[in-house]
């Protein structure tokens, strides 16, 4: 059910809004079917967070495609254009880099980029504020951007590290495969950091865009000797942005007359 | 430095570079002495380490002794991709074990020869404490995890290493650096115990809290991969007092 100003919205007119099979009609769906009480306290917030989802997906998608390694921490590398390599595995905005530019450019050269699942995920979510807030209030927003999985995440997007119980799974949710199992030669395959997607896949670096059973049986194939639990997905928590704290820093960015064109679809 | 190799001496008082040029010195006059060195009883793992390009180049490896020629084999299949197809580190083995627990005795205090080096050491605490169950290297864990932490290096691995092990030793351990002189310490021992809040307790007050809420405690088998506040582990039933 979904809440606005305190009272339950008719979500029907709304749905129509987007196209059939869009994120955001699937977001929206969800939202007004389940028991769940999801609370916003105006309609262009509840606009801003199914954009949002969508350009997660969106943001996921194309890191896919970007040719981008996997290697664990102590194998990252990074393009030095735009970010040092730190010493723990993390990457840090250049001096002088334009942060915009600087996240495009592992969509545009992915293949000089390597990391773990974990940092892809922070990518992923810089990706889509940047193209919901634009290039120039995105740079306001986050002149200093270190990518090191959940470690060193901007108060902005603190968050997206901490995975909480809820009641639905939703797409565009960060969500986690466990490998309670895994051989102690590949720690790095303890878990797996995945984007729901729609149609039921997932987007985890090292995976690709895949079905939960193929990401469980990749898994379960990095266990230990006499491994009797089998690799699972989570399926009561997520971690999802502060959407209602992302959208109030949006409205401040905006000329107030432009907020619902923004936000159309 | 009495106790220490010929060439560990080199290395602690010239440093690795030239080590390494001494070694290649003394393997041009004679490769009988450079055998000999490398294969000293107490060379330290370190030494060796930045030694196997040399060992590899003049082609020693069926000259070492066991305990060397294993931790090489060991140290191969480590940094191998994939990691997958091994013979040494796969299942238990005592030749392999006693090769981890002297690359660990000797290696384990070292951080700055680079992050091959890292992942060896990284790889073997895993496989000793979770496979071989050698819970007698938990203080050397601890120890390390803490000692990288102060030169802001990855710990990410270590950690889930020591909490997989799933002994509340672990947390004993981790809480002796709750009186630490060191804020960094300090602000690791807090949050890997999930008492962030609690900035104020003293090593002397989680012990006892320790001590009485032992029974009740369980590992969660939460990680730094999937939270960057990870509950490592909690308690089953009500407590007994505050903290």
């Amino acid at each position: 059910m979904v809440i606005i100003s305190t009272r339950p919205y008719d979500t029907s007119g709304l749905i129509y809004e987007y196209p059939a099979g869009s994120v955001e009609r699937q977001v929206l769906e969800s939202l007004s079917s389940s028991e769940e009480r999801y609370r916003y306290d105006s309609l262009e917030e509840l606009k801003f967070e199914l954009k949002m989802r969508r350009e997660i997906v969106n943001a996921s998608i194309g890191l896919n495609r970007s040719r981008l390694h996997f290697v664990v921490f102590s194998e990252s590398f990074a393009n030095y254009e735009y970010w040092d390599r730190t010493n723990n595995g993390g990457f840090k905005l250049k001096k002088g880099a334009n942060p915009g530019k600087a996240i495009n450019d592992i969509y545009i050269n992915g293949g000089k980029y390597g990391t773990e699942c974990a940092t892809a995920m922070v990518i992923v979510y810089f990706k889509a504020l940047l193209n919901i807030f634009g290039e120039e209030n995105f740079n306001k927003l986050f002149p200093d951007i270190y990518l090191m999985n959940w470690h060193r995440l901007d108060p902005l997007l603190k968050e997206v590290g901490i995975p909480k119980r809820v009641a639905d799974i939703l797409i565009g949710d960060r969500c986690y495969f466990s490998n309670p199992d895994v051989d102690p030669k590949t720690p790095e395959l303890q878990g797996e950091n995945v984007i729901v997607l729609p149609s039921k896949l997932y987007y985890g670096h090292g995976f690709g865009i895949t079905t939960a059973k193929n990401i469980i049986d990749g898994l379960n194939e990095n266990r230990r000797e006499g491994a009797t639990r089998s690799a699972y997905f989570m399926d009561n928590s997520a971690s999802r942005p502060d959407f209602k704290l992302l959208y109030n820093r949006y409205f401040k960015m905006q000329p107030s007359a432009e907020i619902p064109a923004l936000l159309a679809v | 430095m009495k106790n220490l190799s010929f060439l560990d001496k080199i290395m602690k008082n010239k440093g690795i570079s030239n080590l390494i040029s001494e070694f290649k010195d003394i393997y041009n006059k004679n490769r009988e002495m450079a055998v000999k060195l490398i294969n000293e009883k107490n060379i330290s793992f370190p030494c060796f380490f930045v030694l196997i390009p040399q060992i590899d180049e003049y082609q020693l490896i069926y000259k070492l002794k066991r305990k060397q020629f294993i931790a090489l084999c060991v140290v191969k299949e480590m940094l191998i991709k994939p990691i997958m197809n091994t013979t040494y580190i796969k299942g238990k083995n005592k030749n392999t074990y006693l090769g981890l627990r002297w690359i660990l005795k000797s290696g384990y205090k070292e951080v700055n020869i680079g992050e091959d080096y890292d992942k060896v050491i990284d790889l073997s605490f895993a496989i000793l404490i979770n496979t071989y169950k050698d819970l007698s290297l938990l203080p050397y864990l601890c120890e390390l995890i803490f000692k990288r932490n102060r030169n802001d290096l990855n710990i990410h691995n270590l950690v889930w290493a020591i909490f997989e092990s799933r002994h509340p030793y672990v947390l004993k351990l981790i809480s002796d650096y709750l009186d630490s002189e060191d804020e960094r310490d300090r602000e690791l021992a807090l949050k890997l115990l999930n008492i962030e809040d609690k900035k104020e307790i003293s090593r002397r007050d989680y012990q006892n809290w320790l001590l009485e809420n032992l029974p009740f405690l369980s590992f969660t088998g939460e990680s730094f991969q999937y939270s960057s506040k990870p509950v490592f582990c909690r308690l089953e039933k009500l407590e007994t007092g505050g903290l």
